[in-house]
């Protein structure tokens, strides 16, 4: 979960975040990009291990389709 | 005048077989642990009455039959006793990966949506002798297996991870569009254009060869491309001491079979029988030369 102060900052298209907005113009916390199962990416020099329930904002855009298809968001 | 030397065939040095049409040789064998030629003669008699003995004798087969014991196998012996003509090739500086392709089910190689093909990038130097199997593990991941350890070491050392000969310690994610190399082996493979989407279980294969001056690739046993031509050979014997060398020509040979031993701790030896004919346009069998030069 993020916490920023700047809605605008949260749009990032290829994550296609959702917001969800507890108090409007205050505190948003963003939920989405959350890993909703175990996965492990293996490609070339990029190892990453992914367990249900962590954060996947750090993920290379390239392996987004990959975790796409894999339903693991 | 004193009595001759007595001819004698010692040893055995070549067998060369050759082309009946053209004449020309396919090769030469030099490896040799021996080549006779046996002549076994039939004689039919006539017996009858109360005699213990023949009232006469006449002659009936003759089998001309031409064993080989070879210890070497070059390519033209899979032409002339196993009925098909190898692939031979010249050097590959980088190797070589075949071609994949799908074993069970559709997916693993697929233009779009899979691999669609392996590649010798990375290191050359890593590739290793056998055969692969591709197994998707998910959607967009898969496992390799490799047939043989026996090269396992060349270049940087590969390692099997499991009793099912997987050499990948984790699947392997494709990327649509990128390359995924097999860590260690020297190949990579290349992802499909679109979205990735496998499915699970299915297989496919490909063959690699590690850089290599020259290698052979031969299919045996086609239903419908298996000719084994009748060919022509001449049986050189040892030279002697004394020079005197012993040759046959055998005019028209045919010869089906090859065994190829893989004994613990020896070198394989195929043992040829062969049948030696009538050649009509040389109205012989086989011909013998003999010399003994001074």
């Amino acid at each position: 979960m993020l916490k920023k102060k700047n809605k605008a900052e949260y749009i990032e298209p290829f994550f296609e975040a959702t917001f969800e907005v507890s108090e409007p113009y205050t505190t948003t916390v963003i939920s989405g990009m959350i890993a909703k199962k175990d996965f492990i990416i293996c490609h070339n020099e990029y190892f990453k291990t992914i367990k249900a329930g962590d954060d996947l904002s750090d993920i290379p855009e390239m392996y987004l389709q990959n975790l796409k298809i894999e339903q693991v968001y | 005048m004193a009595l001759s030397q007595p001819r004698a065939i010692f040893g055995v040095h070549s067998v060369s077989p050759y082309n009946r049409t053209t004449g020309e040789f396919y090769g030469i064998l030099k490896v040799l642990g021996g080549s006779s030629l046996a002549l076994s003669g039939e004689l039919i008699e006539l017996m009858g009455g109360s005699s213990k003995y023949s009232w006469a004798v006449e002659d009936g087969r003759i089998d001309a039959e031409l064993s080989l014991k070879v210890r070497e196998y070059p390519d033209f012996v899979f032409e002339l006793f196993l009925g098909k003509s190898p692939t031979a090739n010249t050097a590959e500086a980088s190797g070589s990966a075949g071609a994949i392709a799908n074993k069970k089910g559709a997916s693993c190689v697929h233009a779009t949506t899979g691999i669609t093909s392996v590649l010798t990038t990375g290191t050359a130097a890593d590739l290793k002798f056998g055969k692969y199997v591709v197994k998707v593990a998910s959607a967009t991941t898969l496992d390799v297996f490799f047939s043989s350890d026996a090269d396992m070491a060349r270049g940087t050392n590969g390692e099997y991870q499991s009793d099912l000969l997987k050499i990948n310690a984790t699947a392997l994610t494709i990327t649509s569009g990128g390359t995924t190399a097999i860590p260690s082996f020297g190949l990579s493979f290349n992802g499909g254009s679109g979205a990735i989407g496998m499915t699970t279980a299915d297989t496919a294969t490909f063959e690699v060869r590690p850089i290599s001056s020259k290698s052979m690739t031969v299919s045996i046993g086609s239903s419908f491309d298996s000719t084994f031509p009748e060919f022509g050979a001449i049986i050189m014997s040892q030279k002697r001491g004394n020079q005197e060398m012993f040759e046959i020509d055998a005019l028209r040979v045919k010869a089906v079979g090859l065994p190829l031993g893989f004994e613990e701790n020896s070198f394989s030896e195929a043992e040829i029988k062969a049948k030696c004919f009538y050649d009509s346009t040389q109205d012989a069998v086989f011909k013998i030369r003999t010399v003994s030069p001074t």
